[in-house]
């Protein structure tokens, strides 16, 4: 069962290294705090930017009709006009200003804007970055479904290589590396995607874990393990037991647990098999607990062990 | 229940401070949904301190904690909190105060150059046309847009043609007509900012074509003999207007030279750096053309007067130069 244990270790480990190293990913920005901490943003994916946006003028949509529905009676043309002018272009700056870089949108997905260098966002940079909106959408936008408002004179090929070139704007974030938008480059802002993370209870804390009854808690103290048992598995393996222990609910986590009890038993020589046939659960927070102890202690002295020992 | 001594060390670094992490997350959330100007006092003096701690927290949970979750947990709150904490704290009223008072006219100071060359290229569009179309009445429509001419084309009588200069409206064709003509210029204003990414080069026959439909409607009113009573039309508002379109063609014109030539900053950075202070330009112009709208859609029609009117045109070309030459300026 060494298998589940090693499954995309390869990737895994990868990532452990970048992040140790500090190196910059390529869907990543770094952010230096003023306290001098890197800190790490996923940069947020065109479609789920497209998706927040889309939610966004959903929004002005319905408010611009109710709007005009009701300013139509009172004043003819001009008050829609208006409103769709300042709707148009002050929603998502009035909106990012009040909220810290996110609307009602980016935030369901979890998006904000934050400055490129981390700095403060400021009015400026979020006026500069929805200056573009027209540019960049909403005219690209009419020509992908009414060129013929747009280029009226024009027909055929005349209308058809307008048209092309109007749409570049739209085709910006495709090609940026970092799918900044037109308005990004204006203003040195980025999209970052931050969900967020909530604190789960501490595997190897014995009081917060579920060791209710005094007979699974007696149990796990019975299961103790000598140093040179903790030696041969490394962070990867932890964090795997991590996510196993951590998705106990799962459907299959029973018999996955109960294989990995197994496995870790053999590979350890841990003596007591029917011990851990009772409480494979136990064993595994207990050899986890005590496993973190061990590497955490290592880490102290300067000594890591990303992966396990071979044979 | 007493708490039983913690096996690992980590268990207790975590016991020790959860509680702070808690109190911090429950304060970040507060701020996200209400902002800060909601919290109260004491609450606000907890923020940097829990969040300092925090960051600490995260130092030690980097270089020597193996809790996956509890690391994804705290570098998830501290990047959330360090957005809080180092939001700008201004609030929308003094920043639009302070870009009123001087900031507009700095950002605009700062490209004077852009701002006589666009007025050049104006000029010359306007030249060319006055010549084309004084030379040959037909080229009118060259330079002028059948919609927008609205009857003032060279088909028309002289009486016609003075009509529309002093004709009056009613209240609600006034409105419609000062707002379509606010949302269309300002709209074009914005999309010269967006449109000097492309090297400025759509900036320039924007300008240019600015330029030359008015270069033909004024070589018409010339021709007919109705010059005074053409620049007592035009000016009062287009002072405003047409400085305004001016400014957003060197914003454009500013952008598109960074564009080519970010000096010795990178690209991107230079690109931000000129973004960032020509928006502010943009944001002032279209503050503009609502003024101008405003004199255009009602003033003019009420002000039959053309000495009335000229007064106004020079008050407002006074009044714009003193603003654009000493707002903002640091005074020794």
């Amino acid at each position: 069962m060494d298998g589940l244990l090693l499954h995309g270790g390869a990737q895994i480990t990868m990532t452990t290294a970048a992040r140790t190293n500090s190196e910059p990913e390529p869907t990543m920005v770094t952010v230096r705090t003023p306290e001098g901490m890197l800190l790490h943003f996923q940069l947020a994916s065109v479609s789920e930017r497209f998706v927040a946006m889309a939610i966004d003028l959903m929004f002005v949509g319905l408010a611009l009709g109710l709007a005009s529905l009701i300013l139509s009676f009172a004043f003819g043309m001009a008050m829609p006009l208006l409103g769709f002018f300042f709707l148009r272009h002050c929603y998502f700056l009035w909106f990012e200003t009040r909220g810290k870089g996110t609307t009602f949108g980016k935030r369901r997905l979890h998006l904000r804007v934050i400055r490129a260098d981390g700095g403060p966002l400021t009015m400026e940079i979020l006026l500069a970055r929805n200056l573009t909106r027209d540019v960049e959408f909403f005219v690209p936008f009419v020509v992908l479904i009414a060129p013929q408002m747009l280029f009226a004179d024009h027909e055929g090929l005349v209308r058809l290589a307008a048209s092309m070139w109007v749409l570049v704007p739209l085709a910006v974030p495709f090609w940026h590396p970092q799918n900044q938008r037109l308005g990004d480059l204006l203003a040195g802002t980025q999209v970052i995607v931050a969900p967020p993370v909530a604190m789960l209870r501490d595997l190897a804390d014995a009081d917060s874990s579920n060791a209710k009854n005094a007979d699974s808690a007696s149990a796990m103290a019975r299961f103790t393990f000598a140093n040179s048992q903790l030696e041969i598995y490394g962070e990867h393996e932890l964090k795997v037991l991590e996510d196993l222990l951590r998705k106990s609910s799962a459907l299959g986590a029973k018999k996955a647990q109960r294989a990995a009890a197994k496995s870790i038993a053999k590979r350890i020589g841990f003596a007591d098999v029917r011990a851990i046939d009772l409480y494979e659960k136990e064993f595994l927070q207990a050899f986890y607990a005590a496993q973190r102890g061990h590497l955490e202690q290592q880490m102290l002295l300067g000594k890591r062990r990303l992966q396990k020992r071979e044979h | 229940m007493s708490k039983s001594e913690p096996v690992v060390w980590s268990v207790s670094f975590r016991r020790e401070r959860q509680d702070t992490w808690r109190e911090l997350e429950d304060l970040v959330n507060r701020c996200e949904r209400d902002g800060l100007a909601n919290m109260s006092a004491d609450k606000l003096a907890r923020l940097p301190v829990l969040y300092r701690a925090t960051v600490s927290a995260l130092g030690v949970a980097r270089s020597s904690l193996l809790d996956q979750n509890l690391r994804d947990y705290l570098e998830a709150l501290v990047a959330r909190s360090y957005l809080v904490v180092y939001s700008p704290k201004r609030a929308v009223g003094q920043v639009l105060r302070e870009f009123l008072i001087g900031g507009f006219a700095e950002s605009v100071r700062s490209i004077r150059w852009h701002v006589l060359v666009a007025f050049l290229v104006l000029l010359v569009g306007g030249a060319i046309s006055f010549a084309m179309v004084s030379n040959d009445s037909s080229s009118y429509y060259m330079f002028v847009d059948r919609g927008l001419a609205g009857g003032r084309d060279p088909m028309a009588t002289t009486e016609e043609l003075r009509e529309t200069l002093f004709a009056t409206q009613d209240y609600e064709g006034l409105v419609t007509f000062a707002v379509m003509l606010f949302t269309h210029n300002s709209s074009v204003g914005i999309l010269a900012y967006g449109l000097g990414f492309a090297l400025g080069m759509p900036v320039l026959l924007l300008l240019l074509q600015t330029g030359m439909m008015l270069g033909g409607m004024t070589a018409l009113f010339h021709s007919r003999g109705l010059a005074i009573e053409w620049w007592s039309w035009i000016l009062p508002h287009g002072v405003t207007e047409l400085s305004a379109i001016v400014l957003c063609g060197a914003a454009g014109l500013a952008i598109g030279q960074r564009v080519i030539f970010p000096g010795r900053d990178s690209r991107s950075v230079a690109m931000a750096k000129i973004g960032r202070s020509m928006g502010a330009v943009i944001a002032g112009s279209v503050a503009m053309l609502l003024v101008a709208g405003i004199v255009e859609g009602i003033f003019r029609q009420v002000v039959q007067s053309i000495p009335l009117r000229y007064l106004l045109a020079v008050t407002f070309t006074v009044l714009w130069m003193a603003y654009f030459c000493m707002a903002g300026r640091k005074s020794r």
